[in-house]
């Protein structure tokens, strides 16, 4: 799963240190501009789907924050 | 009375400096610190650029852009802003067309802001000195004439160039007056800007405030990307008026709506087909506000149409786009709405055969020639007497409220050397442009190329690579067997 979505994350941004960076949203690495596409090749690899009341910067800050979100989804 | 929207700005200013007219997270300008700062750009301006030569406004949106954008005003000029994070080709696109005198810009994007002004002088606004000049300013009004033009906005082309359509002072403020006169602005309101300064939606944010002395504060880009915070900041800052584009709303509205704590007392939404959907999801959370859908292209002054919500709506009904604004004409000819009036632009920049070919003599007058914009869109009228929208006669689409020519993207996609044949076409159900080519590159490098030369807005969602696209008999790109492959493969959820 984490190797998926650091695979994305790349697509839109190549140059992060996806694997320790805890920042990707306040630093601007993820732009929100990008958040649309990102979300939707998100929902497409895992087969869910991310509710806009999901849609808060702490829950795309890191890798680690986006695997913990999409275990929730799916586990409901 | 001379009609320059100057004159507003001066006695807003008078009437009352100290109150705020622009903000954001970091900077405001009061309308007597708007008032100077213009007067200053304005004046440093005069002296390099002579009056109604076209000045490139490339900042971020700020306080500071506003008043770059009147100063160029002040000079007897027009401004194009455009957005300094646009892909350098597409920004070269568009000061190849424009041919500005002057680049207006901030020390950041100094060096990119000389790349596009070629001889032309390049004036960073942390550079302009605090001095007004008040003789050559007042030369200049009295020089201005109201159909001189007041700014010119680019909006995609289906050739691959991006047209620049040119409005008047006069046309600008007819507009803004109906809008203050219909929607009840005043001093009071507090706009939560979310248009860019490049679409005219803009205009009734910016004019409105500046002729009433209303405040616009520009919603940071993070809230629309992060819609469950909005409700949180709209309360902070006291926002009450609304002009968005109808996903703006849905996408906060999804996102969740506190029942009666939200400020809002005017929800105006136009630039796509707006839900009924989300229309009711506001209408449960502000039931005592006012909704306006509008309607209306850049070609006529941001809007030119208006429908005042006053009666219930299902979810899946179909909103109407109402009746003309003031000073406008609608007729609808062949099903294609078309627009006649003081609202008309007087065509794009330095590009009279694009102009010609919308811009046509109005069929139904006798003895004077008058201008009618052909829009594309297709309309009827209701059993009420009110317009609906049915449809593009083209390839133009709306994505989250931008205006797209897909020819503009299949255009630059051809331009690549990693594709040999392409093809756009638009899912609306699920809001997406897809990209199919066949070439040497793939899918990732596509996507990459893309992004170097088309502005976010415009990026394909999805890039599908084949062989070899299909052709229908006449040996044009079979578009229905894709997007029926398209649709089969991807069934809405």
């Amino acid at each position: 799963m984490r190797q998926t979505i650091i695979g994305i994350l790349q697509d839109f941004n190549e140059d992060a240190d996806y694997e320790n960076e805890q920042r990707l949203i306040d630093e601007g690495i993820i732009d929100s501009l990008d958040l649309t596409a990102i979300i939707r090749e998100l929902e497409e690899a895992f087969s869910v789907r991310i509710d806009p009341s999901q849609l808060v910067p702490k829950n795309f800050n890191s890798v680690d924050a986006i695997m913990e979100m999409l275990r929730r989804i799916k586990g409901e | 009375m001379i009609r320059n929207v100057l004159i507003w700005l001066e006695e807003t200013a008078c009437a009352r400096p100290q109150d705020v007219a622009f903000e954001d997270d970091h900077d405001r300008l009061t309308y007597g610190q708007l008032l100077s700062r213009a007067q200053e750009i304005g004046s440093c301006l005069a002296e390099i650029i002579p009056p109604q030569s076209p000045v490139l406004v490339m900042m971020e949106k700020s306080p500071d852009c506003i008043a770059a954008m009147l100063g160029a005003v002040y000079a007897g000029c027009f401004y194009t802003p455009v957005d300094p994070a646009m892909p350098q080709p597409r920004l070269k696109l568009i000061a190849d067309v424009l041919k500005p005198a002057c680049v207006l810009c901030e020390e950041r994007f100094r060096e990119a802001a000389s790349l596009l002004a070629g001889q032309a002088p390049v004036l960073v606004t942390g550079e302009i000195p605090a001095r007004v000049d008040e003789k050559r300013l007042e030369d200049i009004r009295c020089r201005h004439v109201d159909t001189d033009l007041l700014y010119v906005l680019f909006t995609s082309g289906s050739t691959g160039v991006p047209k620049g359509v040119a409005i008047t002072h006069r046309s600008v403020v007819d507009f803004i007056d109906w809008a203050v006169m219909t929607l009840g602005i005043d001093s009071w309101c507090v706009f939560g800007n979310q248009a860019p300064l490049y679409f005219d939606n803009s205009v009734l944010d910016i004019y409105c405030a500046i002729r009433t002395g209303a405040k616009v504060h520009f919603i940071p880009k993070g809230y629309f990307a992060f819609p469950a915070q909005m409700p949180g900041y709209l309360i902070e800052q006291g926002v009450n008026t609304i002009f968005w584009v109808p996903s703006a709303l849905t996408s906060v509205g999804q996102a969740g709506l506190p029942e009666g704590k939200l400020p809002l007392k005017k929800i105006l939404f136009c630039g796509e087909v707006m839900p009924c959907k989300t229309l009711n999801l506001w209408k449960k959370a502000v039931p005592d506000a006012l909704f306006v859908n509008m309607y209306g292209p850049t070609e006529i002054t941001d809007v030119c149409m208006y429908f005042v919500v006053d009666r219930e709506f299902a979810d899946d009904d179909a909103l109407p786009i109402g009746v003309p604004c003031l000073n406008t004409r609608i007729d609808l000819i062949d099903g294609e709405i078309c627009v006649s009036g003081t609202c008309l632009s007087p065509g794009y920049y330095n590009a009279p055969e694009k102009t010609a070919e919308v811009f046509v003599e109005h069929p139904l007058r006798r003895g004077v020639t008058e201008k009618m914009y052909r829009t594309g869109d297709l309309g009827r009228y209701n059993d009420r007497g009110e317009m609906m929208f049915i449809g593009r006669k083209d390839s133009q689409i709306k994505r989250h409220g931008y205006r797209i020519e897909l020819g503009e993207i299949e255009s630059v996609l051809l331009s690549l050397e990693e594709a040999d044949d392409g093809c756009c076409l638009y899912d609306a159900a699920q809001e997406m442009i897809v990209c199919f080519f066949a070439g040497k590159g793939d899918e990732k490098q596509l996507r990459r190329l893309m992004k170097g030369k088309l502005p976010r807005y415009m990026l394909p969602d999805a890039f599908v690579k084949k062989a070899a696209l299909p052709k229908t008999g006449n040996g044009k790109t079979d578009r229905i067997q894709l997007k029926q492959e398209w649709e089969n493969e991807h069934p809405v959820r």
